[in-house]
């Protein structure tokens, strides 16, 4: 009587566990190839979005302390009176320095806030793509303050990159410099039209006729034409025109003007393109 | 147990996400989250093993790339693949398990590169075997004390007495006591 007992609660245990894999299996196959977050991914992206929050900051705050203490550590022993003084004046000094930079940093941030005709915010990057084929960053806004899939990103340097997924306080943006990513873009000398594609660390700009004069250093710049990102903002500088014998157009690879392994504010333009769905 | 390591997932995936981007660039970013999941893959049961490992590859989905379920269904093919191959080959030696987390990084890698490109076959991803290489020596060389790491919290979980929700509900009085 006891075994059937048992028995009976391992099958309906098996049964259960059995309905809850095939269940959670559909859940991923049905999300198989798509890119719009459904609950799940959401509530994912908010919790461990609150986490690379703070392992930022603490990391962050770390590596300020770690930094000043390579400052210091040649520093000679018998002076260590002086080496105290001195450690206090450079930790001050590094604080304005960084209050100093941090200020011009923002203050450009601000400049280039009130370039723009629709109403922009600022965003910090809080975690970053790990894998080795995609480009993407984790920033600590979204849909409560506004932000919305297609959205442009942009720093003091130029283009970023769009939003591609929100949640209530954290978003993910696709940078400009991922395979996925494609923006019109313009020569701006010449006014010649392309579209900048990345290629997982540089630019490469496409559907440039090779008749038209392209060279090493020449600035590219947004056209305004995808409905996404206004018209003039700094993409990069061309690094070299790969002209083949066949085929219409030329390669030009483009080093972009922003250094995406370096950003840390950003500015979202708010702007709702019916484009960027 | 299982909450435990999901638990150690998501600091992989914080730390890896973070602060392993302000790591110099010969260290590369080591994937011990794909360590953890073959660590799973060898050593936990199917049920949970397997469930741990869609939901730690859903979990990845949503940090990485922009096409949703590829690291689930990759992580799901290598606990399937692994698992058949347990039965006929010696994977629990840990002669075999650089071999194995290297095979597995390249295998796994590859087919997400594949499938990224079977998606979206307009935006081809460049490979990057410097990158690559960096990566999957990194891996072989950090896989068996990472193992042996997760080994130690393996057991002491095991060794910890387990408290069930249902000997904390409170109990009817004995009906035989006289």
């Amino acid at each position: 009587m006891k075994k059937r007992g048992n028995r009976a609660r391992q099958t309906s245990k098996l049964l259960l566990f059995g309905v809850a894999a095939a269940l959670f299996f559909v859940m991923v196959l049905s999300s198989l190839g798509r890119s719009e977050f459904n609950v799940a991914h959401k509530i994912g992206l908010e919790v461990i979005g609150a986490a690379q929050a703070v392992s930022t900051g603490i990391s962050g705050y770390i590596g300020g302390v770690w930094s000043n203490y390579r400052e210091l550590i040649n520093v000679r022993e018998e002076n260590r009176r002086l080496r105290e003084e001195l450690r206090q004046h450079k930790a001050a000094t590094t604080q304005y320095r960084e209050a100093v930079a941090t200020n011009v940093r923002l203050k450009k941030l601000l400049d280039l806030r009130e370039d723009f005709p629709d109403p922009t915010l600022a965003a910090r990057v809080i975690g970053r793509d790990s894998s080795l084929w995609f480009q993407t960053i984790t920033i600590d806004q979204g849909s409560s303050a506004g932000v919305e899939r297609g959205m442009p990103v942009v720093t003091v340097e130029g283009i970023v990159g769009q939003v591609i997924n929100t949640s209530p306080n954290y978003a993910k943006v696709l940078l400009a410099n991922d395979p996925n990513s494609a923006i019109d873009a313009i020569v701006q000398k010449n006014r010649s039209q392309g579209i900048i594609k990345g290629d997982g660390s540089e630019f490469v700009l496409h559907y440039v006729l090779r008749t038209v004069n392209v060279e090493k250093g020449d600035h590219i710049i947004t056209s305004g034409l995808d409905g996404i990102f206004p018209k003039g903002l700094p993409v990069g500088q061309v690094s070299e025109v790969v002209r083949a014998r066949r085929g219409m157009f030329q390669t030009i690879h483009v080093k972009p003007a922003a250094d995406f392994s370096r950003l840390e504010h950003l500015v979202i333009i708010m702007n709702k393109s019916s484009l960027a769905e | 147990m299982s909450p435990v390591f999901f638990g150690l997932g998501i600091l992989l995936l914080v730390m890896q996400t973070t602060v392993f981007h302000l790591l110099p660039s010969w260290l590369g970013r080591p994937d011990l989250l794909f360590l953890l999941v073959i660590f799973i893959v060898l050593y936990f049961e199917t049920g949970p093993g397997l469930i741990l490992t869609l939901l730690l590859g859903m979990l990845v989905d949503i940090f990485s790339g922009i096409h949703l379920g590829v690291h689930a269904l990759a992580y799901f093919l290598l606990f399937v693949i692994i698992r058949i191959m347990a039965r006929n080959l010696a994977i629990h030696d840990s002669v075999h398990q650089v071999p194995l987390v290297v095979i597995s990084f390249l295998a796994t890698t590859s087919f997400i590169h594949l499938l990224v490109s079977l998606l979206a076959p307009e935006n081809p991803v460049l490979w990057d075997w410097p990158l690559l290489l960096q990566n999957v020596i990194i891996l072989g060389i950090i896989c068996l004390p990472f193992f042996h790491l997760c080994r130690r919290l393996m057991n002491r979980l095991q060794q910890r007495p387990r408290i069930l929700l249902s000997s904390l509900r409170p109990r009817p009085r004995n009906r035989f006591r006289v």
